[in-house]
């Protein structure tokens, strides 16, 4: 098994800072980097624990979604019914590109699920590839200005893109 | 509680995908099938709730776009309100004008001049004399600006009304509603008459009922007849459109009343609102 702290720090951490910037970007709520990057740390320490404690697979991202859209309500201080938006919509987009991408490569390459987090080399290669597909969307978000919902305070119209 | 609504549809929205993902993720993830198969159970209990959140959600989706194009409609009654009251407001200046005009031409003794002055005022606010009063603050806004827009695309537009109409148990967006969406309705099928244009609207008061006739030279579409008052069945095929006819059938029935069309001898189209002016008329819905 791998060493959990290595993945926390290097794989999960940078995971959970794409997300919450492509979910924020996404309902067009502005925070600064600090604060994204504080509740990124929590929630890669919660990851930890939650890991370490072996809850069965499929539990263990319901439980830290939860603690995640806690952490937003209160470091970001947003309503509790907006927060969980920009935290599901980062998951559901972070989900999806990591079903595709094992679904395309399992084309190319003899692709198993359960090596991830076993081996070093693979665990990495797989997780640079979702940074980068995610860092590439987060770039697309940001340069078009694209919003699929505004939860700002000004914005309350849901679908709206500006 | 409303704008809490749109975040409770997109969150359940988002909640459904998620889980699937979860379940798509558990399934990947696993290595015998024998945990798969005892999983089976909380998948299908994931299903039933997700696809119960989802219907909930559609339904409340088509609330909102519902809700969407009565805003629409009352916002564009209020302009029209808007309109009238502006119209009214420069006339006033202009007559304070006139009144000072006036005075001086008969402190001058101009008598001639004030003669012909009188006459062309007279001549400039023919239009305003002509102005139709309902009885009804809002009809008379609506009945008043429509008919200028009709005039404007060269449609006659001629109003019967014997009495005030005093529907004071309805609201008054509804009313403004219901008679909007048909005479704007009215408008643009007249429009489109190659032969006569004229929209003819009657208003008529029996035994503590209102009936409202409104008739146009227009046509309806065949593939229409028989749908035209189900939402989202328009003659044009611009998006959100086919919503007023929906909307008056619902308001007018909320009220007890009765909306229904006729095609005339003459091949004009004649729409029927028949409103009760009575409180205790309206039904539960309308309390």
């Amino acid at each position: 098994m791998l060493d959990l702290i290595f993945i926390t720090v290097f794989l999960s951490f940078p995971e959970f800072v794409l997300d919450l910037m492509i979910g924020l970007s996404l309902c067009n709520i502005k925070v600064s980097l600090k604060k994204i990057l504080l509740v990124a740390f929590i929630q890669a320490f919660v990851a930890f624990f939650v890991w370490k404690i072996h809850i069965p697979f499929g539990l263990h991202n319901i439980i830290q979604k939860l603690i995640c859209w806690i952490i937003v309500i209160i470091i970001l201080e947003i309503k509790f019914y907006k927060a969980i938006v920009p935290v599901l919509i980062g998951y559901f987009l972070d989900s999806i590109i990591q079903g595709i991408f094992i679904s395309s490569a399992g084309l190319f390459i003899e692709l198993d699920f359960n090596r991830l987090g076993v081996e070093f080399g693979y665990t990495l290669i797989y997780s640079l590839c979702i940074f980068i597909i995610l860092s590439i969307i987060l770039l697309i978000v940001k340069k078009t200005n694209f919003h699929f919902c505004d939860l700002s305070a000004e914005g309350e119209f849901i679908g709206e893109q500006k | 509680m409303e704008s809490k609504n749109r975040y409770i549809i997109l969150t359940t929205m988002l909640v459904q995908v998620c889980l699937l993902l979860i379940i798509d993720f558990t399934i990947i993830n696993t290595n015998s099938l024998d945990l798969l198969k005892k999983s089976i159970p909380a998948f299908n209990a994931v299903i039933f709730i997700t696809t119960i959140l989802m219907l909930a959600s559609l339904k409340k989706a088509d609330y909102f776009i519902k809700k969407e194009t009565e805003l629409e409609l009352l916002k564009s009654n209020m302009k029209n309100t808007e309109d009238l009251l502006n119209l009214l407001r420069t006339q006033r200046h202009d007559y304070l004008g006139h009144i000072q005009a006036i005075e001086s031409l008969v402190i001058l003794n101009e008598y001639q001049e004030l003669a012909e002055y009188i006459k062309g005022i007279g001549k400039e606010y023919r239009i305003t004399n002509e102005m139709i009063r309902l009885g009804n603050p809002i009809l008379t806004a609506i009945i008043n600006t429509k008919k200028e827009i009709a005039e404007k695309k060269g449609i006659s537009f001629h109003v019967k009304c014997k009495n005030k109409v005093s529907l004071h148990g309805i609201n008054s967006w509804e009313l403004s509603s219901v008679i909007s969406n048909l005479i704007e309705n009215a408008i643009e099928e007249a429009a489109k008459s190659e032969d006569e244009k004229w929209i003819k609207i009657n208003i008529s008061y029996t035994h503590h009922i209102f009936t409202f006739n409104i008739e146009n030279t227009g046509k309806i579409d065949e593939h229409v007849l028989g749908h035209i008052f189900e939402p989202g069945i328009s003659t044009k095929s611009a998006t959100g459109r086919g919503y007023g006819l929906y909307i008056v059938k619902n308001i007018v029935e909320k009220y007890n009343g009765t909306v229904e069309y006729e095609i005339t001898e003459n091949g004009t189209v004649k729409f029927k609102v028949v409103l009760p002016s009575e409180e205790e008329s309206y039904g539960k819905k309308a309390v």
